[in-house]
């Protein structure tokens, strides 16, 4: 059947401007049909490994399933929060990030120094302090090089934890390798923001291009919305839109409105000597699950306004003794995950590790309330999680923990618990999830040949 | 006909010689073991062995109080049978603190035993020989690839 079009479509890359700020629009039916479908890519390392990957904690299936296939059971797992979106998960079990592992006898110990530098990018990190520092290039930035700068910003890389520390950072590793997950090229890691403000002012241009000094000092006096900037564009551009269009428009920019201003009380509260990081930016939160929302939110608005198509998202950084109260485990980070192989701190440990699963949900449930060109973000979106390490009691990295959640598109079928061979590396995943991305290279890191994620094996 | 039995037969029994000596021999210790203390949790340890007849030589990589930083202590012992001990000073320290280390070579060739470390007394430990790795690849160079915007 021919579709005939009597209007030319508007343009994806639509910007409402102003002066000192410009928006991108989110996707609009009178989009259609030039805009195509690409999947989004989230990267979300956790450090510290899990408990489920201690001998105990496989036996009591704290994190993997003890079932293979669709019919997997979740509720000992700290998976358990993602059971709303067991359709769209891929769990993938029993893998090795052997990069991680030490080669030479002055490796031996620096688990901590050089795992997160391995887990996107799953080839052995240079050991050296110095600035001549090698890895390989990441997952997420093979993605970004295929989409030959589509999108505004081509990836963004971001952060919970402060990545700010100069220098070696123990077993002659520079800390640049515990700082980064995301690495532009095997020479080129790339800097990690914490700072909501500053992803939110990226993603609007604030104080871009006509900004004056003068604009811009009265910004920050005021605190006006970026929305009082571009009203005059929005009137115009609503003046072209049917109703639903109309609708989406102001539901997308009030939550513009509404993310910024939680980045404005955030920063009204952060004056002073009272809060728990002081040292922090005044824009970071003090709750970690507030901060890891905010950012989840800048993340689902820069996918929405097909500003960015890929992120990295770091969540801890390794030897990080923060307390999760919300968790029910008060031990710090680090000491909780070495839990020296006994049950019940094993069981602490896992509070730890469901806590921050249980704050992927929040992400999800956003992304599958907004709309894309066909279907939701959520849709087309893929969201990896795991960490390089697996059981931390032993540093070791042997059956980490990972999964992906999202369809990629309907390229994925979702619904899977895999269990690999004993020994397989977790690179042959990362490999698949290059090709179910459309990214064609025959090797990644120390892959040996491709995963299947069909389940067409189960 | 009877010589090309006789060559088997010198063949064969030189195969069965060579696998009970290997059976009864254990393993040299000779190489770098990934050493795991057990404290709190399990400190990875580099363990450097050479071993030449019965004597032992060789360094342990102890952790200090500063995290990531670790002193290196020589070790001299002697190994009989399956079992072995070393012993070194930590050199600098306070009162030339003195390590013993006894260990076993278990049938699946890992080792295990205990380290006396004073103040903090005799810890358990456990060891596997480090991998031998392939050498890691050369950096790939993303500009010669085609596609994908210039570094």
């Amino acid at each position: 059947m021919a579709v005939f079009l009597t209007r030319t479509p508007l343009s994806r890359r639509t910007i409402l401007r102003g002066l000192g700020a410009s928006i991108a629009v989110p996707f609009l039916e009178a989009m259609l049909p030039a805009a195509s479908r690409k999947i989004r890519l989230v990267c979300m390392e956790m450090v510290h490994g899990a408990a489920g990957s201690a001998p105990i904690g496989i036996k009591k299936n704290l994190w993997a399933p003890g079932t293979v296939g669709r019919d997997f059971d979740l509720s000992s797992s700290s998976l358990k929060p993602l059971e709303p979106f067991r359709d769209h998960l891929t769990i993938v079990s029993n893998t090795d990030v052997d990069p991680a592992e030490p080669f030479t006898a002055s490796e031996i110990g620096g688990d901590h120094a050089r795992s997160s530098a391995v887990f996107l990018t799953q080839a052995h990190p240079k050991q050296t302090n110095g600035g001549d520092v090698q890895a390989g290039i990441s997952i997420d930035q093979l993605y970004a090089r295929t989409l030959l700068q589509e999108t505004p910003i081509p990836s963004m890389q971001l952060c919970i934890e402060p990545v700010d520390q100069a220098g070696g950072c123990g077993f002659g590793y520079s800390c640049v390798y515990a700082d980064s997950i995301s690495w532009a090229s095997a020479t080129r890691p790339l800097p990690m923001i914490r700072n909501p403000r500053v992803i939110f002012d990226q993603l609007y241009d604030v104080f871009g291009g006509a900004s004056t000094p003068e604009e811009r000092t009265t910004y920050l006096a005021d605190r006006r919305s970026i929305l009082d900037w571009i009203l005059a564009s929005a009137t115009k551009l609503r003046k072209t839109l049917g109703a639903s269009d109309r609708a989406r428009l102001n539901d997308y920019l009030e939550n513009v409105r509404e993310i910024e201003q939680r980045i404005q009380n955030v920063e009204k509260m952060n004056v002073g000597d009272a809060r728990e990081f002081p040292a922090a930016p005044a824009g970071v939160p003090d709750s970690f699950s507030e901060h890891v929302k905010l950012m989840f939110d800048l993340q689902a608005l820069a996918f929405a306004s097909d500003t960015t198509r890929v992120v990295a998202f770091k969540l801890g950084r390794d030897a990080s003794q923060r307390a999760y109260p919300e968790s029910g485990c008060p031990t710090g980070f680090h000491s909780a995950s070495h839990h020296s192989g006994k049950e019940a701190r094993i069981g602490e440990f896992a509070k730890i590790n469901t806590y921050h699963v249980s704050l992927i949900p929040y992400f999800l449930e956003k992304l599958a309330s907004l709309k894309d060109e066909d279907g939701s973000l959520l849709d087309n979106t893929l969201l990896l999680y795991g960490s390089p390490m697996g059981d931390s009691n032993q540093h070791n990295h042997k059956r980490v923990p990972f999964f992906l959640v999202g369809r990629a598109g309907g390229r994925l079928p979702g619904g899977l618990h895999l269990k690999a061979a004993n020994q397989t590396p977790l690179a042959n995943v990362m490999l698949s999830v290059l090709h179910t991305l459309g990214v064609k290279v025959e090797k990644f890191g120390d892959s040996e040949r491709p995963f299947d994620l069909t389940g067409a094996s189960v | 006909m009877v010589r090309i039995r006789a060559a088997a037969g010198l063949i064969l029994a030189t195969a069965l010689l060579t696998s009970l000596s290997a059976y009864l021999e254990p393993p040299s210790l000779t190489g770098t073991w990934n050493m795991g203390l057990q404290a709190q949790h399990v400190v990875p340890t580099p363990l450097v062995l050479t071993q030449d007849g019965k004597s032992l030589t060789g360094t342990i990589g102890l952790p200090t109080q500063n995290f990531g930083d670790r002193i290196e202590v020589k070790l001299t012992g002697e190994i009989a049978d399956r079992t072995f001990n070393l012993s070194g000073t930590v050199e600098g320290s306070k009162d030339n603190t003195k390590i013993a280390i006894d260990g076993t070579i278990l049938e699946d060739g890992t080792l295990e035993g205990h380290i006396d470390v004073p103040p903090h007394g005799k810890l358990p430990w456990t060891a596997e020989r480090l991998k031998v790795r392939k050498p890691a690849p050369e950096a790939p160079d993303p500009s010669a690839w085609g596609w994908g915007p210039k570094q």
